[in-house]
This record gives C-alpha cells, sequence and structure tokens, in this order.
C-alpha cells in the first residue's frame, strides 16, 4: 500500500502540472489579446467599437499595456517550459527512476530558466522606466527577490546531486 | 581498462557454457554477458565468489591486471 502511495504522489503532482501548464496557456491567451485590444483601443484614441458593444481604454495608460504585455511575453515562456521540464521530471519519478540523465541538465535549466525570469523582471521594470512608458515621475527601483535567488542555488546543488545519483545509479547498474 | 575480465578463457578451461553458467550462479544471461565482454565497471565479492566455485578457479584466473596507458582508466571516487 505505501508503494502504491509512493508512486501517486509524483503522478497526482504531474496532472496537477498538466493542468496549471494548460491554465496557464489559455490565461496567458486570454490576457495577451486583452492586452492587445486595450493597446489597440488606445492607439484609435480610447475606443474601439466591437459587433455588440465598446471598449473604453481611457484609464489605463499605453505605457502600462505595453509594460504588461512585455512583461507577459517574456515571463510565460518560460513559467510554461518551468512547469514542463519539472512535469517531465515527475513523470520519471511515477516511473520508478528519476536518476536518468536527462534529469539533471532539465534542473540545470530550470535554475537559469527562474535566474533569467528575475533578471528579467528588473530589466524590464528599468527599460519601462527608461523609455517613460508608465511616467516619468516613477523612478526605477532594483529590487532582489532573495527568494528566487535561493530558489535558483537550491536548483543548481539539486542538479548536482541528480548528475551524481544518475552517476551511481549507472555504475550500480554495470556492477555485476 | 587496466583488469581484464578473463571469464570466457575459464570457462572454456572448464568445459562450461554461459547459460550453464547463468543458471548455476544465478545471474542473467545479459549480466554474465557485460561481464564476459569486459562492460562491467565493477564486480561484487558475492559474484566472484560464485563464479569461482562454480568454475573451480581462483579470483585470479578471472581477473587480469594488465599495464595500459591510463587513457581509459578511471580513478575510483
Amino acid at each position: 500500500m505505501s508503494d502504491t502511495n509512493k508512486m501517486s504522489i509524483p503522478s497526482l503532482m504531474s496532472t496537477l502540472l498538466a493542468i496549471v501548464i494548460w491554465v496557464a496557456l489559455i490565461l496567458g491567451v486570454i490576457v495577451t489579446i486583452m492586452i492587445g485590444v486595450g493597446l489597440f483601443a488606445f492607439l484609435n484614441g480610447g475606443q474601439i467599437t466591437i459587433p455588440g458593444g465598446a471598449i473604453y481604454s481611457e484609464s489605463v495608460s499605453q505605457g502600462r499595456l505595453i509594460a504588461a504585455l512585455l512583461g507577459l511575453a517574456i515571463m510565460l515562456p518560460f513559467l510554461v517550459y518551468i512547469c514542463v521540464s519539472l512535469r517531465q521530471i515527475l513523470n520519471t519519478l511515477a516511473e520508478g527512476d528519476p536518476f536518468l540523465p536527462e534529469n539533471a541538465p532539465r534542473l540545470t535549466r530550470i535554475a537559469i530558466s527562474v535566474a533569467v525570469l528575475e533578471i528579467t523582471r528588473n530589466l524590464v521594470g528599468f527599460f519601462v522606466t527608461l523609455l517613460k512608458l508608465v511616467g516619468a515621475d516613477e523612478p526605477f527601483r532594483f529590487s532582489i527577490n532573495v527568494s528566487a535567488w535561493v530558489a535558483v542555488a537550491v536548483l543548481v546543488v539539486l542538479s548536482q546531486v541528480f548528475r551524481e545519483g544518475t552517476r551511481l545509479r549507472e555504475e550500480e547498474k554495470m556492477t555485476i | 581498462m587496466a583488469i581484464r575480465i578473463n571469464l570466457e578463457v575459464v570457462m572454456s578451461k572448464s568445459g562450461m557454457s554461459l547459460t550453464t553458467l547463468s543458471q548455476r550462479v544465478g545471474l542473467t544471461l545479459a549480466n554474465l554477458s557485460i561481464l564476459k565482454t569486459g562492460k562491467a565497471r565493477a564486480i561484487r565479492f558475492s559474484t566472484l565468489e560464485v563464479l569461482c566455485r562454480e568454475l573451480n578457479c581462483q579470483p585470479g584466473d578471472i581477473l587480469v591486471y594488465e599495464e595500459d596507458d591510463g587513457t581509459d582508466g578511471e580513478a575510483p571516487k
């Protein structure tokens, strides 16, 4: 029974991640369309007319819409990629052997993705302020998300542990 | 590798086939084949013991040390 429970947790998490990926993709598409429509409405004098109604974007600045679109365009693929990689690792765990040669590079790539997300978050903020997209009176504030960088460090260490684990597993396999 | 497995020679001396040896020592044919072809990374004392018992030989008959240039050898971690 304990074996069944051990197997079911990674499988359950894998299924949940699959749902998260689809929700993120669907939300990403919806939000992109909404921002796009908002931007189009802004360029069209704050209003666009669609069959059955009209869309107004007077209360949101063009800069905020561009910043949101830019942030979404950069962050969403990385978030989806992280979820897909985590799911692939969980699937190998559910199949009974997570110490496969491809899992250590996957963890390294997840760590890089988290680091890239963290760097681009600040870069987008910097360029948006530099180009005065949001407002000239809002100065750029560089911030370090300690949790994200701790996560990057943990992932790098974990990938090295997996690399060593894979090597030991391979050696154990070839020990007769 | 500096350590060479001489299993094939010992087997032919004792006139035992791979299948028979596999049945007697309780190893799979695949594992025994890995051992025979020198692809194994390590050998357990227990494996060596049953091989010596069934082939009526000493560990030194199965394992042979040969000097090499050290390019394909790897120090144990």
